[in-house]
């Protein structure tokens, strides 16, 4: 290392984040043209990766997967996330609170809150699909998202995944999102239609995700919920 | 690509399909290394809540700029952790006055997780982070003191110096010194 480079408490400091942001800048501008301080970092790195790596280890909680998947399906479609229409939708269901489900509700407000950066956060209700083959699943609903969230999903194989639909009164169902449940079978999805008038949701399981959208689902739905 | 050959991807290829917004390599990603980068939410921040919304936040901010990983960078972990940390710091940083917590003995819970997440790649890297916690159990008190302080806790030099009451010189010594020990620990285990 030659007389300008920095000695080797500054590049430790700087690889913990310990200098202040100017000597930071200067550091990081110095290494990024001294080869010799870069083989240092190199030399370094493994010990700084791995003190990530020494921290107890504890189980994130499920819902935070599905908040995530839940999210990054709704980006992907930003053709349906734009189609938000006003709060007044909610009049015409019938709403039928499940009692036990208060922390799922507070998950969809909160995916909901998050997605549109609003810090809100309007209230939320459950509606619970008829059970299915020891499947279990409900609609969260608010003003501005409806996300479906599962449980006791069986496991797929392959591409499969549990494709959402959805159709609006007297008219065909169309492919939705879809979800692939984590190993303790829990999934959610999206299902913007609901908030364009949809009137029945349903899943099914298919080999591979829906891409067609006049697509009309050919199996009987494994979870169905008419929407009144 | 069916669900196995996904699973089997090493990570760096799977990042090229999280690049191109493949939500089922997304998910996968997500597996491999969300408790990882929950953990290390966790201890930085010592709130469950907020170690969501910072994992969280890493996540996605990764789903889009997915492309932005760089091989050259370090592996997918150390990258994605580098993420979370710096996420977690901020978090602190916004939340003025926050202290780090230091108190936490990290390994009796390690051995709690289920037994269905020890693939072989998991189970070196908790071998590696065994060792390393036994190096850093191995540090001088003071050694290990700075580098928890800068690394979990977000502390310059200088704060660190005003916090342990000891000149700025002696701060930088240890932490170089305590870094270098855990260094050596690990040449010996790749040696080994």
């Amino acid at each position: 290392m030659s007389r300008s480079c920095p000695d080797r408490d500054e590049i430790t400091g700087f690889m913990l984040g310990a200098l202040e942001p100017g000597e930071a800048r200067r550091t990081e501008r110095h290494i990024s043209r001294c080869e010799e301080c870069r083989a240092e970092v190199r030399w370094l790195q493994p010990a700084v990766d791995v003190l990530a790596e020494s921290v107890e280890q504890i189980e994130p909680p499920p819902e935070l997967r599905q908040r995530l998947l839940g999210a990054i399906n709704e980006e992907a479609e930003p053709s349906r996330s734009a189609r938000r229409p006003a709060r007044s939708w909610l009049g015409g269901f019938v709403l039928r609170p499940a009692a036990g489900l208060a922390t799922i509700a507070l998950l969809a407000a909160g995916l909901t809150g998050w997605l549109l950066h609003d810090g809100g956060g309007s209230p939320t209700d459950t509606i619970p699909f008829p059970p299915g083959g020891g499947m279990q699943a409900s609609l969260e609903v608010n003003d501005q998202s409806a996300t479906l969230i599962a449980h006791d999903m069986p496991p797929l194989e392959g591409d499969a995944v549990y494709q959402v639909w959805t159709a609006k009164p007297g008219g065909q169902a169309a492919p939705s999102s879809y979800f692939v449940p984590g190993q303790d079978g829990t999934g959610a999805a999206p299902v913007p239609e609901v908030l364009d008038g949809a009137s029945e949701v349903m899943v099914t399981r298919e080999l591979e995700p829906v891409r067609n959208p006049k697509a009309i689902p050919r199996k009987v739905p494994l979870l169905d919920l008419k929407l009144d | 690509m069916t669900q196995d050959e996904l699973n089997r991807l090493a990570d760096e290829d799977l990042m090229t399909l999280v690049g191109s917004k493949d939500q089922r390599a997304f998910a996968v990603f997500y597996d491999r290394h969300g408790g990882a980068a929950f953990s290390l939410a966790y201890r930085i921040v010592g709130d469950r809540q907020a170690a969501e919304d910072v994992s969280q936040e890493a996540f996605l901010s990764i789903w889009r700029s997915g492309t932005r990983y760089d091989r050259a960078r370090g592996s997918v972990r150390a990258w994605t952790l580098g993420i979370v940390r710096n996420r977690a710091i901020d978090f602190l940083r916004r939340k003025s006055g926050k202290a780090p917590r230091l108190e936490f003995d990290d390994d009796e819970l390690l051995e709690r997780r289920p037994s269905e997440d020890f693939t072989d790649v998991e189970a070196l890297r908790r071998e590696t982070a065994r060792e390393v916690r036994g190096a850093l159990s191995t540090l001088p008190d003071d050694q290990s003191k700075v580098i928890k302080l800068a690394f979990f806790g977000g502390f310059t030099h200088s704060e660190i110096a005003k916090m342990v009451g000891e000149p700025l010189g002696t701060v930088k010594g240890r932490m170089r010194l305590g870094m270098e020990k855990i260094r050596g620990v690990l040449a010996e285990g790749l040696v080994s």
